[in-house]
């Protein structure tokens, strides 16, 4: 699973919080590389390879997306509709990362179809942890789906829905 | 308002009414009087024509000259008496002017009969006289009697009349009086209406007001809650930042100089209260709008499981012994759980430095309640701060660590399930503080569970908002 194409986007508008990320990751020993874009609009952008990240090869589609809710503009949850209402990346793992622990936001999120439900911890160690865990659990435990699987699937369907959140790829 | 002025013109028009029959009745009793003036002078006369008759009776027989002049009196008299009946109808008035000459006739008739008879032919004339007189009378008597009878039928229809009035009075006042009473019963009715469609209307107002009211405080209240987490959550955002660059300073920029270590520890100490606080009020702002369903608790188990969980509550961190047995109570769990907690996390933590915490903790019951005590050797409460302690942000101590909310929580915790909390302290002589509790008897039925209640977190209050 833990192949080196297997990247990591992280959409987060907080640079010191990116920045925590980043080290909590590194200590945590996460060898999985982490693309971070500043914000809901930048990570439309990137999935959909468009703008500032045109180019698959340069570009390529991550395994897990860790998504902020509260960001100006387009929000998390914003993202999240319009990953779920793409066929390209309908089934990706995405995972929201954010301080608020408010239970309409979780009801939200997972209506939506986020794939989990994170607080960010609020020290360093405390981001470890959790980094440690999305390591032990995302990225080796877990078998996500194979977006080009998928997204083939999707095209011979012809279906404008996006497909069920449970469907797994043959990888 | 109409009915009461209809009231006052119905009794004015009875009024008006009883008048006019009153005055009609007056009329018919005087003309009533009247006429039973008149048929006694009539009886006077007839009493004095039957004198009259009864004088010339004897007069004819003895021919006494005495007597003509006395009947001759009498007639004047009877002349008299007839002009001062005053007629009521032309016809009458014909009757009495024939009964006046009848009277006027009678006397000459006397007169002439009065001289001395000479022969036979004289005494035939007397004879015819004597005949002509009788008859006179006679037809004086008769019409005295028509005269008489005349005003008994005006007495007897005036009678009729007064009768047919008093039964129309009587008809008229329960008419009406019947006609007031209805008025008014259906004005009395009509204002219970009007006032009973007014108390309607103004319940429903109040109705509306009170649900819109109450709407728009919903909506305030949500506004505030949502603005608080927002705060609260963007407030940690930072402290992150505080907090984790410090450890990252600390520990991956090299070795620092004692000072830098210090005041870097400094940092990530005050990025930990300041957590510590957040989380704090995010419990305490959960107790004040949660529901607390109740549910039987065996506090017993409730107490070893929170000994249990915790390090601080143990040896050889502190000595805590349970004494005797402890009842079921209705209480909810979560909520019992945070108020025990922080109950014993307070009588652990305010100690006299160097001292081993020791907290003795028992029940008292009644028929109804529970006392659940915890005593402590800690430092103690001044008197004047009793009341004070179960606000929140009041600490009374710089020495110990604490946000001054917990027992903020454990008060409007332990209230909003319909039990209290008090104290005993003195400085220096330790504390016993107590809740007061339901117990829960087994007539009562334990209330459902409310099982849309998020999971309260059962730690002590520090944890209760690490979600």
């Amino acid at each position: 699973m833990n192949k080196s194409m297997d990247l990591i986007l992280c959409v987060e508008d907080d640079e010191d919080d990116a920045f925590i990320l980043e080290r909590a990751f590194v200590r945590a020993g996460i060898a999985n590389p982490l693309v971070v874009v500043p914000g809901g609009k930048e990570a439309i952008e990137y999935l959909s390879g468009t703008g500032a990240y045109a180019g698959r090869a340069l570009h390529p589609l991550p395994a897990l997306v860790l998504l902020d809710l509260n960001m100006p503009g387009v929000s998390g949850l914003d993202v999240l509709k319009w990953i779920r209402a793409t066929p390209n990346t309908a089934t990706l793992v995405v995972i929201v990362l954010t301080s608020s622990s408010q239970d309409s936001d979780v009801n939200r999120a997972y209506i939506i179809g986020a794939n989990g439900y994170l607080v960010k911890p609020t020290d360093l160690d405390g981001v470890t942890v959790m980094a440690r865990a999305i390591k032990d659990y995302w990225l080796s435990q877990n078998r996500c789906p194979d977006w080009t699987q998928s997204a083939a699937a999707n095209a011979s369907n012809a279906s404008p829905s996006p497909p069920g959140f449970g469907e797994r790829g043959p990888g | 308002m109409k009915s009461p002025s209809a009231t006052l013109l119905s009794v004015v028009c009875t009024v008006i009414v009883a008048c006019v029959i009153a005055v009609m009745a007056f009329g018919v009793l005087g003309s009533m009087t009247a006429e039973s003036r008149r048929v006694q002078d009539l009886s006077d006369i007839a009493d004095k024509t039957h004198a009259l008759h009864v004088l010339t009776a004897s007069f004819m027989e003895a021919s006494a000259p005495r007597e003509v002049r006395q009947i001759q009196q009498i007639l004047h008299s009877l002349d008299s008496m007839l002009l001062s009946v005053s007629p009521r109808a032309p016809s009458e008035a014909v009757l009495l002017e024939q009964l006046r000459r009848s009277f006027l006739r009678v006397g000459p008739l006397i007169n002439q009969w009065a001289e001395p008879a000479t022969g036979g032919i004289e005494g035939e004339r007397r004879n015819i006289i004597a005949a002509q007189i009788w008859m006179k009378l006679q037809f004086i008597s008769d019409d005295i009697q028509r005269l008489k009878n005349i005003s008994q039928a005006r007495i007897v229809m005036a009678q009729k009349k007064t009768a047919v009035i008093v039964v129309a009075l009587i008809i008229v006042l329960a008419v009406t009086n019947g006609l007031i009473y209805w008025l008014s019963v259906r004005s009395i009715v009509r204002v219970q209406r009007t006032l009973r469609e007014r108390d309607e209307r103004v319940t429903a107002e109040l109705q509306e007001l009170v649900q819109r009211r109450t709407a728009k405080l919903q909506e305030t209240i949500g506004e505030l809650e949502s603005f608080s987490y927002s705060i609260v959550h963007d407030m940690r955002a930072p402290l992150r930042s505080m907090q984790s660059f410090a450890q990252l300073l600390a520990e991956e920029c090299g070795p620092l100089s004692p000072t830098a270590t210090k005041y870097v520890e400094r940092i990530m100490n005050g990025a930990r209260r300041m957590d510590r606080l957040i989380q704090d009020v995010l419990s305490y702002s959960k107790v004040v709008r949660s529901e607390f369903p109740r549910e039987k608790i065996d506090v017993g188990q409730l107490l070893r499981g929170i000994l249990d969980s915790y390090q601080q509550f143990q040896a050889p961190h502190a000595e805590i012994r349970l004494e005797g047995g402890f009842p079921v109570v209705l209480a909810n769990e979560a909520a019992l759980t945070q108020c025990i907690s922080n109950l014993l996390g307070n009588a652990v933590k305010f100690v006299a430095p160097g001292v081993t915490p020791q907290v003795r903790v028992w029940a008292e019951t009644n028929e109804l309640r529970l006392r659940l005590l915890f005593q402590d050797n800690g430092i103690g409460i001044e008197k004047v701060a009793h009341k004070k302690i179960f606000q929140i942000f009041q600490r009374l101590s710089k020495s110990y660590e604490g946000t001054g909310i917990g027992l903020a929580i454990v008060e409007r915790a332990v209230r909003r399930m319909g039990g209290s909390v008090d104290l005993e302290s003195e400085p220096g002589k330790g504390s016993t503080f107590w809740l007061e509790l339901a117990l829960a008897s087994e007539e009562r039925p334990a209330p459902v569970i409310d099982q849309s209640e998020p999971q309260q977190s059962h730690q002590p209050v520090e944890e209760e908002a690490r979600r």
